[in-house]
């Protein structure tokens, strides 16, 4: 692996004390070279950072200014049916004459804030309750019980696959964008309940804590400062990873349950043009394919970013990585013998 | 606590004792997460039914009870054997007793690809690790993550099969087979009746849907076969396993691959379950008569009883996996002790 | 005088790592005898174990990258040997013996199996000795004595695999010999209960245990040369004695070439016949143990010495050597010792650094001692 030079870590000798700038604002300056210094180490997770950047700010566009990124109103008709790819038409039109590039860009700020909504939203709940349950499990307390019925709930939760439970409930509660969103985020949420918890198991017999708790410093205190800390990184790199993978969630939902969204009246979303152009897929190939590629593109670039940071801050591996990489005999700076 | 055949078992007596309050559970959230969000599904199921026609409907499924009888009632009827019925009237239990194996044969077939394939390539790309063969091989996993498990199925019926002049729907060219269908695996009965054409005609069946299923799953074993492989190869027997002289070939595939294939089951789990949801789709587009296509259908026609079911059946499907994945990781690491 | 076993020459490695490069090791020669002990010591990163993987060739590149030099293995360049016969150079010489027993072994096979495997290997090898390969590790064959003999070292490129035509009886007749020499070297190595070790796996052996088991596998390929890289460090104290005392009796039962890699001054003592010492990388002094012991000639072999706690002081303060080793990264200019050395003076820091010459005095010949310092006469040996 070429993730050498984010192995060595920030040196004593190179960080020169410079005493401008509010503390925070140091730190997240530092942070912010350290993430790039870590992408830079991985093309491939560059690529993907470079790809999120970009969808990022062309559904920004699609938002504020759609009449400059959209060729065409979204699900205007016309009279150019069923176009293939062309200069006019990137993406072709469909049985009734709507651009697919403007429907398939259209759709992208829905799609990324579905991603966005539930990986967050069960990054929130699902870490919070896995901080709880891995901080405060002393057994007989009331953190333990609690402690206790979180993990059962959880285990239970695990125990079968989240896109069956999701669809489920998706058919039960309402078959609407809202009610596929709240049917992820409720087969969703405890597999981070799980990481924060084994992290948080991890970190919480460390030295540091320990001084802290002996030094008389409060929970709440130490969660907040010292746990949530270190526990922070690999869910966020799971969540990276998450908001690609709730996407096709999402659109194989759309997929299974017809209507989710009324197409083409109301706003595109990608699994829905696919559920709704699927019966023309052998002679639109286009339609189908359009949108289903937009949820590959964007797939992979959360998953390239989120698979290369993971490489790199999973101890596991990046202790493989130091074992294969940095001879462990060459002396670093300042070691004395 | 040991390696016997007796601690074994125990091992596995717990393991499936720890089944029961999985399952209770997932009984609990299926049911009420069903029940409570749809209070009238005789009105969905049969719509523009006169109003006497949905009482009797109501009746006929103890929707006029309250919520706890209702769920005491399915409790009990799914203790004694009986799983409910569809609102068509169609017994649960007999229509997974014969969609199960099929979903089986095909889960299992993709297993055998993503481990003849997945493997390997985790092995390519640990040792090409952070050069090019690495990264194609890691484009090549994500991709298939990446690929929503319809569309892969979609492109791979309508454009991949017909390229390759391979079937793409069903288990066999007709629908019913000239023997009997003992075991419900296609590939599997028309061996037990000896009929050869027929066999090799369920495997062609069988290739399409098991490869979609193995790409889109493929970034578990791959990954985790090239994060264990990167752990071992810096460790001094790999070293003093090519002192002996041995090939570099040997050296990865048996020194290397054989302990890094302990972690590789863990995640054996985490596969049964991404096999069994890819199951829902693929098993639709192909016209797979298993689990999947009936979870499809059940979904969409509201049919509750099925949906439970086939949850319950896919929680089984995840533990046992999991126990298949520790027992297998118990034959491989001789360390490890049964408890 | 006979060819040597093991001629390195002026080997440079660096690593390559990110942006920074590490010069690991710095033109380093060393010479092993057949049937002679060299010792080399050094301290913790001076790149005396970098030394003794890249003559196997078992660096990984990257980082690992060998600028100059030649390693000259019975007559043969291992640095010029293609990458996909280098199983075969490895199987038919060069054994190796390494740090970590916990490690050295692999855990998801038995004893046997491993030990086996090497005797496959040799026996392929000489099979097919007759057509492809002169035979070579007869140093080895202790029944024989020091039979001295040139080899190849190289042909054979498939070293794994049995012969298809070997029939079913013939196999089982192969098995059970191939048991009995993995016994026989078991109770080389003065295992008592061999029948019962064979069939453990690592994991349910003891550290010292492990360390035989491991000694037994290199001598089963027969080597001419083995490496043995800190083979005791990892043990405790009472299991590293008798480990130590097994590899004396086995040097002369057996009239091994071995280089020996440790950072134990005591160890070297007692075992070698040569000595050298390294320090950041380079080669700073060389020649007879005893000479070295008893009239160092560098600066640091003599802190180094007065710095040994057990041997050389009884009571009184420890004496240890000031400063700290130098970052591989960014070595002074000059002599690699210079910033830490009692009697250096400002000619020290200037480029290019001394080199290895014979010491004043001494006879020329391939082992006679060298040091890499002008001032050497100025160096007081310690007692």
């Amino acid at each position: 692996m070429a993730g050498g030079s984010s192995e060595e870590g920030p040196r004593p000798a190179a960080a020169p004390v410079r005493p401008r700038g509010a503390v925070w604002l140091r730190s997240l300056r530092d942070g912010t070279r350290g993430f790039f210094r870590i992408l830079w180490s991985n093309p491939l997770s560059f690529i993907g950072f470079l790809l999120v950047v970009a969808l990022a700010v062309a559904a920004f566009l699609a938002v504020v200014a759609p009449n400059l990124v959209l060729p065409y109103p979204p699900n205007q008709l016309s009279t150019a049916y069923k176009q293939p790819p062309s200069a006019t038409h990137w993406f072709g039109t469909d049985e009734l004459g709507r651009d697919i590039f403007s429907n398939v860009l259209a759709a992208l700020p829905l799609d990324l804030a579905i991603g966005f909504a539930v990986a967050g939203a069960s990054l929130i709940v699902g870490g919070a309750l896995g901080l709880v349950a891995g901080y405060w499990d002393r057994p007989g307390s009331l953190g333990g019980a609690l402690s206790v019925v979180i993990m059962r709930v959880t285990d239970i939760f695990l125990s079968f696959p989240s896109l069956i439970l999701a669809l489920a409930i998706a058919a039960s509660i309402g078959r609407t964008v809202d009610g596929v969103v709240l049917a992820i985020f409720a087969s969703w949420w405890p597999y981070y309940t799980r990481l924060a918890r084994g992290e948080v198991l991890s970190v919480k017999h460390q030295p540091y804590v320990m001084a802290a708790r002996a030094a008389g410093v409060r929970d709440r205190r130490i969660v907040v400062r010292h746990v949530l800390r270190n526990v922070i990184e690999p869910l966020v790199v799971y969540f990276t990873m998450d908001v690609g993978t709730v996407i096709v969630v999402f659109s194989t939902i759309a997929f299974v349950i017809n209507n989710v969204l009324p197409y083409p009246s109301a706003t595109p979303e990608w699994g829905v043009m696919i559920e709704f152009y699927e019966n023309f897929v052998s002679t639109l190939w286009w339609t189908v394919l359009a949108p289903g590629g937009a949820i590959f593109v964007t797939v992979l670039a959360f998953s390239l970013l989120g698979d290369g940071l993971r490489d790199i801050l999973d101890p596991r591996s990046r202790r493989a990585q130091a074992a294969a990489g940095v001879p462990t005999h060459v002396p670093q700076a300042g070691e004395s013998s | 606590m040991g390696r016997s055949l007796f601690d074994l078992a125990i091992f596995i007596g717990k393991r499936l004792l720890y089944l029961i309050p999985v399952l209770f559970g997932v009984v609990v959230i299926t049911f009420f997460f069903t029940h409570l969000a749809v209070s009238d599904p005789c009105s969905i199921w049969f719509p523009r039914s006169k109003p006497a026609t949905l009482a009797a409907c109501r009746i006929t499924f103890g929707l006029n009870q309250p919520l706890w009888v209702q769920f005491w009632d399915y409790l009990s009827n799914l203790l004694s054997g009986n799983w409910g019925t569809s609102p068509q009237g169609v017994p649960v239990y007999s229509t997974i007793a014969t969609a199960l194996p099929a979903t089986v044969e095909l889960v299992l077939a993709s297993l055998v690809l993503m481990i003849f394939i997945g493997i390997p390539l985790g092995v390519v790309a640990a040792s090409a690790a952070g050069r090019w063969g690495d990264h194609l091989v890691r484009i090549f996993y994500l991709s298939g993550w990446a690929t929503p498990t319809y569309l892969g199925a979609i492109i791979a019926a309508i454009l991949v099969a017909p390229a390759l002049g391979l079937p793409t729907s069903g288990e066999y060219n007709s629908f019913t087979p000239p023997f009997r269908q003992i075991t419900h695996m296609s590939v599997v009965d028309a061996l037990l009746a000896g009929n050869l054409p027929w066999a090799s005609d369920a495997m062609l069946h069988l290739i399409m849907p098991a490869t979609v299923l193995a790409f889109i799953n493929m970034g578990i074993a791959t990954r985790m076969t090239r994060s264990s492989m990167l752990e071992v190869l810096p460790l001094d027997y790999i070293n003093s396993a090519r002192m002996k002289g041995l090939s570099e070939f040997v050296v990865l595939y048996k020194h290397a691959l054989r302990n890094s294939l302990i972690s590789t089951t863990t995640v054996l789990g985490v596969t049964a379950g991404g096999l069994l949801s890819g199951t829902i789709v693929v098993e639709e587009v192909f016209a797979w008569p298993g689990i999947g296509s009936y979870a499809f259908n059940a979904i969409t026609g509201y049919n509750f009883a099925g949906v439970i079911a086939i949850v319950i059946v896919f929680a089984i499907g995840v533990v046992v996996g999991n126990l298949i994945a520790d027992i297998l990781y118990g034959i491989l690491d001789p360390r490890v002790e049964w408890r | 005088m006979t060819e040597p076993v093991l001629e390195v020459e002026h080997l440079s490695v660096d690593y390559v790592v990110g942006a920074g490069r590490f010069q690991a090791l710095r033109d380093v020669s060393v010479r092993v005898e057949r049937g002679h002990v060299v010792g080399i010591v050094g301290e913790t990163g001076c790149g005396k174990s970098t030394l003794a993987r890249a003559i196997p060739r078992l660096l990984p590149r990257p980082p690992a990258e060998v600028k100059s030099g030649r390693i000259r293995f019975n007559g043969v360049d291992l640095l010029e040997v293609p990458a996909w016969k280098l199983p075969t150079v490895r199987g038919t010489g060069i054994g190796m013996i390494f740090q970590e027993p916990l490690n050295s072994l692999n855990p998801a096979f038995r004893v046997s199996v491993q030990i086996a495997e090497a005797i496959h290997i040799r026996k392929l090898r000489e099979a097919g000795a007759a057509t492809r390969t002169s035979s070579g590790g007869e140093p080895f064959d202790y029944s024989r004595g020091p039979e001295v003999s040139r080899s190849e070292a190289l042909g054979h490129p498939f070293a794994v695999g049995g012969t298809a035509a070997e029939t079913v009886v013939e196999k089982q007749a192969n098995r059970r010999a191939t048991r009995e020499e993995v016994l026989e070297f078991l109770r080389l190595v003065r295992i008592n209960d061999p029948e019962t070790i064979v069939n453990l796996y690592p994991h349910e052996l003891s550290g010292g245990m492990r360390q035989r088991v491991m000694i037994a596998m290199a001598l089963s390929a027969r080597p001419s040369l083995l490496i043995a890289d800190e083979p005791t460090s990892a043990l405790d104290v009472t299991i590293q004695a008798q480990v130590l005392t097994l590899m004396k009796e086995l040097i002369d039962e057996v009239h091994a070439s071995i280089l020996f890699i440790t950072h134990d001054l005591g160890v070297v003592a007692e075992m070698a016949d040569e000595i050298g010492v390294m320090y950041a990388g380079h080669l700073v002094e060389y020649g007879p143990v005893q000479e070295i012991f008893e009239h160092p000639r560098h600066p640091y072999t003599a802190a180094l010495l007065q710095a040994n706690p057990t041997r050389y002081k009884a009571d009184g303060p420890l004496s240890s050597i000031s400063g700290s080793v130098p970052n591989l990264s960014r070595l002074p200019p000059g002599c690699p010792f210079h910033p830490r050395c009692p009697i250096a003076r400002p000619s020290c820091g200037a480029d290019p650094g001394p080199s290895l010459e014979l010491v004043p005095g001494a006879t020329e010949g391939p082992s006679s001692h060298r040091v890499a310092c002008p001032y050497s006469s100025e160096v007081v040996s310690p007692v």
